[in-house]
């Protein structure tokens, strides 16, 4: 069987993570992620948007095809001049696929330094959080939503 | 001597009632279930894993003041006190191990109430919202985690 494709978004800011984690590029964590999927058998789609709009429409044009989507938004959860509400909105929309989606951050965005206010309000979609492992974020996400469409499979059986 | 890394998974308020309350929000596994896969999972991971689980705010902070100078890393889910406890706060700011936050939901896609966390700001990380699973998701990647720090 293929390998179940899985839908890896970026936010504004993440072409340039050195203000956010040293040396570690977005390149770096699209390698990881692409060298545990191939271990774990799911394949990565992996893009970054600077654009909220175009995030978001990616989300409503693309979930029904993965199997799952990990989404690091960044600056759209705080920045003033950018505004989350598209995402959620997609987000919003896209409940009734029933897709694992969960928000990623490389740092704990909960420390006092921390410029992200909270995290993505879709109540309607059951997102999950996960922040502070730095590329791990992904990895862990990676693993969880992999767990989540097997048990979804067994239940279909 | 073992040379075993120990991790506490310290458990809060209500969670000796995993699989009969609200199965729907928190599924049908018991804290027992949990303890050992993870218990398992560690083993062969290189780690001594410790459940520890009180209804009582104080009892949370001993576990914590245990930790100090005796375990590599924390897992907490501090459940309710998550939203209240400054004791905990400051007993997990004492604590220089690795420390990761962890909940079964996420609670910030529920009641306002649960949004604000004293956990968190104490936290290296926060895990919300993978299901029991989340628990072993942790403990699996810790050893890597550890091996960075």
């Amino acid at each position: 069987m293929a390998d179940q494709a899985i839908l890896i978004l970026n936010g504004p800011g993440l072409s340039d993570l050195s203000s956010h984690d040293g040396t570690l590029t977005l390149a770096d964590i699209e390698q990881q992620c692409i060298a545990l999927g191939e271990k774990i058998g799911l394949s990565v789609d992996f893009r970054q948007y600077d654009d909220a709009t175009e995030l978001a429409r990616c989300i409503i044009r693309e979930l029904e095809n993965h199997a799952g989507l990990l989404i690091n938004p960044v600056s759209y959860a705080y920045a003033a001049t950018t505004n989350p509400a598209p995402i959620e909105q997609a987000l919003q929309l896209s409940a009734d696929l029933n897709k694992p989606i969960i928000e990623v951050h490389l740092r704990n965005t909960f420390l006092p330094d921390s410029t992200i206010k909270h995290p993505l309000q879709a109540p309607a979609s059951n997102i999950a959080f996960i922040a502070g492992l730095g590329a791990r974020s992904y990895l862990l996400a990676m693993k969880a939503i992999l767990q989540r469409i097997s048990n979804s499979s067994e239940e279909d059986k | 001597m073992s040379d075993l890394q120990k991790v506490y998974v310290i458990n809060g308020p209500n969670l000796n009632l995993l699989g009969t309350r609200e199965p729907e929000i928190y599924g049908y596994d018991t804290l027992a279930d949990i303890e050992q896969r993870c218990q398992a999972l560690g083993r062969e991971h290189g780690l001594e894993v410790e459940f520890l689980q009180s209804n009582h705010e104080g009892s949370i902070v001993d576990y914590i003041q245990q930790a100090i100078g005796n375990v590599t890393a924390i897992v907490i889910n501090a459940g309710a006190y998550t939203h209240t406890s400054v004791a905990i706060h400051d007993a997990l700011r004492a604590y220089q191990g690795y420390k990761i936050e962890l909940h079964i939901s996420n609670p910030h896609l529920r009641e306002a109430f649960r949004h604000l966390s004293y956990i968190s700001p104490a936290s290296d990380a926060v895990v919300a919202g993978l299901g029991v699973s989340g628990y072993e998701l942790a403990i699996e990647m810790l050893p890597e985690i550890l091996a960075q720090e």
